[in-house]
């Protein structure tokens, strides 16, 4: 699950101590952006001590390595490469760039005798990086696209706004590329942290074109992200009414059936299917009872 | 000695057996005042003090409702201190890091004993070296009014700060440049003191909302200033925007929440510390969701909940003593929102203190025990750092206490197997919310079966305990000095705790 | 003599100044000292020892620090000092 991917700063330890403390399905330590380019060697460093201490539990751990070009690319692998590292967050993505990430990592896990493979999640944040988005989610290693709208419509030059209506392009593009590759899709952070209702609207746009979560830049989005990009108990309740109305089908031996006068086939059982698993592993939804 | 915690007590003290003790011991009061004399009014604190006549062994009383912007107690002690008055007792209600005329006089080796109920600063510094003649009493707010109307403290002479004065003196906290709203730590004081002088810096025709009557007035004082109006704002702290503060603080409401306690009727109260504010503000928007309308809100009061009496989310409001303007103003204009005596609030042996009637009191921690026992007396070098207040009082007289802490303050873990010093004994401590996980004091079986079907991280207190190692590393257990300078007095009077001296 | 600088005096930091020396010496000033003496001393020679550096002074101010982020001032501050 990706509901909530949490962005933390990777030379704050204070910041760090607590980032398990919120229930972010993924926690991204950043060592670009948020870290001054002299303090990289210290933030590189702190990362690092900190994921081989860490006791391993059901959040992903995710690195915002910086740029592929940057002279930091082989200094950040060496130091964060290791079995508790889940995934590798690619800024300013490209297919040739995650061609060699992936060369890069398959020696690193070879030296290191790193058994699962580490993931990447490439951050589609350029208008180049979105007309190649097809070929970048069926790169090696890439578990889903993370889309950053600000460097985008920076690129863009065109202006952010709140109802978002300037990204419907570039979110529609994702998440079909995302689905079509069968990865996950999560949204651009939000980024007045303050307000928290504008933030669910803009949750549930991005939830309703098919993104499965989004990145949070405060620990205080987390919440309405899981809340969000969980099934809700309507949809869990109506998955399960498809499923026994399709049992029951079944049992009388009638291949196509309906429910509340609608046509129900395969498509749509799968799918109910797919919404309580998922429910499940969001805490939604426990057994069948 | 030992008390039911296992917590020696010097000889000369009661043991603390439980919490409700109390409820098979008698009240004892002494007589209220009463006085022929008509008051003297004096413009000078050496003229004042030349009258009163304080002898060596004299107790003298102070309230602190002025926060760290008071000035009287420490003109009084320096006056003192000039004319080396020897073997004093002092109970002011608090000491603060300003109240520096006290250090003059501990320094000078002429304090016996302090009473009081929270203390900081340089006094306790001198306490911690052993300096003070005698002992260091710390109560709790409710405890401090039963040691007084008890007699078991005898006050000489009690100097209360006052805002205001009029022509018949009766004295108000809500009139003056140094207005400071309600009065409540000083009506015992007001009302058992041999001596009663009000120190005021404003003087006005007449006062209709009187905190202070003038029936127990002896003296009024009027000094060109009382205290500085900033420092008396003081108290109040920032709601938290700290995201681990703030996740502790929702998952404390959603706890109340589970619990059934928001209802019509509802009352609560929480300190003054940035999570507790962040619980009031939580459960304010709950409040309004869900349409309740609740009974009270109590304690020293700041304009969160000046708001949600206006909001009409509570009926009234028991204000023992104002935070901040807000407070002052809404105690002046709103007649739902009424001044509380420190007795009223928690002392034990009132019929129905405002303390039993509480539903819920969301309190601080500095360490706590796998009993339960919480300390916010000491550091964890047995340093004085606060105290009770109305800690142990709501604790006790709380349906449900909460404490709310971080689990780990910069690598200091706050579970102890046994805290340093016992401030509020563990039967009274119901939960603890913690960013890690909620432990539920397992003498609270009811708490625990409503829970029971709970998504909230409830997990046991020593689960919690083994977990916060694991980021800490376990820290070494420090030796304690076997001299003692204090004691941690329950509000029934008897002796949770001792306080050691530094060691050296 | 060639020195490092790591670290800061943030709460939950600490603040590491590492010097080359031919008589190695580790000084802490620590805010939880009294409790955790003996864990930073461990978390600063072993980081000592994985810098392979081992002709250095390390002074570590700290406020609170887990042992992971001395290590890593640690670390840091050595590599500063003999870049």
């Amino acid at each position: 699950m990706r509901r909530s991917l949490l962005f933390i700063p990777g030379n704050n330890p204070a910041v760090l101590n607590n980032s398990d403390v919120f229930l972010a399905d993924g926690v991204i330590f950043d060592l670009e952006d948020a870290v001054s380019v002299d303090e990289k060697d210290a933030a590189r460093l702190l990362v690092a001590k900190y994921l081989a201490g860490i006791k391993k539990g059901k959040t992903e751990l995710l690195v915002r390595i910086n740029a592929c070009d940057s002279t930091y690319l082989e200094s950040d692998l060496a130091a964060i490469v290791m079995p508790s590292l889940d995934t590798i967050v690619v800024p300013k993505a490209s297919v040739k760039e995650l061609k060699k990430l992936d060369k890069l990592l398959q020696v690193l896990e070879t030296i290191r005798g790193i058994k699962k493979p580490i993931g990447l999640l490439p951050i589609i944040e350029s208008p180049q990086a979105l007309l190649e988005v097809v070929p970048i989610s069926k790169q090696n290693r890439v578990v889903g696209l993370l889309f950053g709208a600000e460097d985008y419509t920076a690129s863009m030059e065109i202006n952010r706004t709140k109802n978002g209506f300037e990204i419907l392009y570039p979110r529609n593009v994702i998440a079909v590329a995302c689905k079509a590759a069968f990865i996950d899709a999560i949204d651009t952070p939000f980024t007045d942290t303050l307000d928290v209702d504008a933030l669910k609207v803009d949750a549930q746009l991005a939830k309703s074109l098919g993104f499965v979560g989004k990145a949070c830049i405060h620990p205080s989005q987390v919440e309405v992200m899981n809340e969000v990009f969980s099934p809700t108990l309507q949809e869990v309740f109506q998955a399960r009414r498809i499923i026994q109305a399709f049992e029951e089908a079944k049992t009388a031996k009638l291949g196509v059936f309906s429910l509340d006068g609608k046509m129900i086939d395969e498509p749509v059982v799968k799918r109910a299917r797919t919404l309580l698993s998922k429910a499940k592993q969001a805490g939604v939804w426990r057994e069948e009872s | 000695m030992k008390n039911s915690l296992g917590r020696v007590v010097p000889d000369t003290f009661t043991p603390f057996t439980t919490s409700d003790a109390f409820t098979s011991i008698p009240r004892k009061q002494i007589q209220e005042k009463s006085k022929n004399q008509p008051i003297k009014v004096f413009h000078s604190m050496e003229d004042l003090i030349d009258e009163l006549q304080i002898k060596d062994g004299a107790t003298l009383s102070f309230h602190h409702h002025l926060r760290s912007g008071d000035d009287v107690i420490n003109r009084v002690c320096t006056s003192l201190h000039k004319r080396q008055i020897r073997n004093l007792t002092l109970a002011p209600s608090s000491i603060f890091p300003t109240y520096t005329g006290i250090e003059l006089l501990i320094k000078a080796g002429f304090v016996k004993d302090i009473h009081t109920n929270y203390l900081s600063g340089g006094v306790s510094d001198l306490i911690h070296q052993g300096l003070l003649q005698g002992l260091l009493i710390m109560n709790t707010h409710g405890g401090r009014a039963r040691l007084i109307e008890s007699g078991d403290v005898s006050i000489d002479v009690a100097f209360l700060s006052t805002p205001a004065v009029d022509k018949q003196h009766n004295g108000c906290g809500t009139l003056g440049k140094n207005a400071c709203g309600t009065l409540g730590y000083a009506q015992s004081d007001l009302r058992y003191a041999k001596q009663v002088v009000l120190v005021t810096d404003s003087l006005v025709d007449k006062i209709e909302q009187i905190d202070f009557d003038h029936h127990y007035v002896d003296y009024v004082l009027l000094l060109d200033s009382i205290g500085e109006a900033e420092g008396i704002v003081s108290g109040t702290t920032k709601l938290t925007k700290d995201p681990v503060g703030i996740k502790i603080a929702k998952d404390t409401t959603k706890l109340i929440n589970a619990l059934g306690l928001i209802k019509n009727g509802f009352s609560m109260q929480t300190g003054a510390g940035g999570i507790s504010l962040a619980v009031a503000e939580f459960v304010k928007h709950e409040m309004i969701k869900q349409g309740v309308k609740g009974s009270f809100a109590s304690g020293g009061i700041g304009k969160q909940y000046v708001q949600m009496l206006e909001l009409g989310l509570f009926e009234r409001l028991y204000d023992v003593q104002c935070f901040d303007l807000d407070a002052v103003s809404s105690y002046k204009q709103n007649r739902h929102h009424l001044a509380m005596s420190a007795s009223q609030y928690g002392n034990p042996f009132e019929a129905d203190p405002i303390v039993n009637q509480l539903d819920v009191v969301v309190l601080g921690a500095t360490e706590i025990d796998l009993s339960f026992h919480t300390n916010v007396t000491t550091d964890s070098f047995g340093k004085v750092i606060g105290g009770s207040g109305g800690h142990s009082d709501t604790a006790y007289g709380a349906k449900v206490s909460i404490i709310t802490t971080q689990l780990i303050k910069s690598r200091l873990p706050i579970i102890k197997k046994q805290v340093t010093t016992i401030t509020t004994p563990g039967e009274t401590v119901d939960v603890l919310v913690t960013e890690r996980g909620i432990a539920i004091n397992p003498l609270r079986k009811d708490l625990i079966e409503l829970l029971q079907d709970s998504t909230l991280p409830i997990t046991s207190i020593e689960s919690l305990y083994e977990l916060q190692h694991t980021y800490t590393g376990i820290p070494a257990t420090l030796e304690q000095s076997s001299e003692v300078v204090g004691v941690v007095m329950y509000r029934d009077g008897s002796i949770v705790d001792t306080i050691r001296k530094k060691i050296s | 003599m060639k020195k490092g600088i790591a670290g800061s005096l943030s709460s939950c930091d600490c603040y590491c100044v590492a010097t080359e020396s031919n008589h190695p010496t580790i000084q802490i000033d620590s805010v939880v000292d009294a409790f955790f003496h003996e864990q930073i001393l461990q978390a600063i020679t072993q980081a000592i020892q994985e810098s392979n550096h081992l002709n250095v002074d390390i002074h570590l101010i700290d406020k609170g620090a887990f042992d992971y982020t001395i290590q890593a001032r640690v670390l840091c501050a050595i590599a500063r000092c003999f870049e």
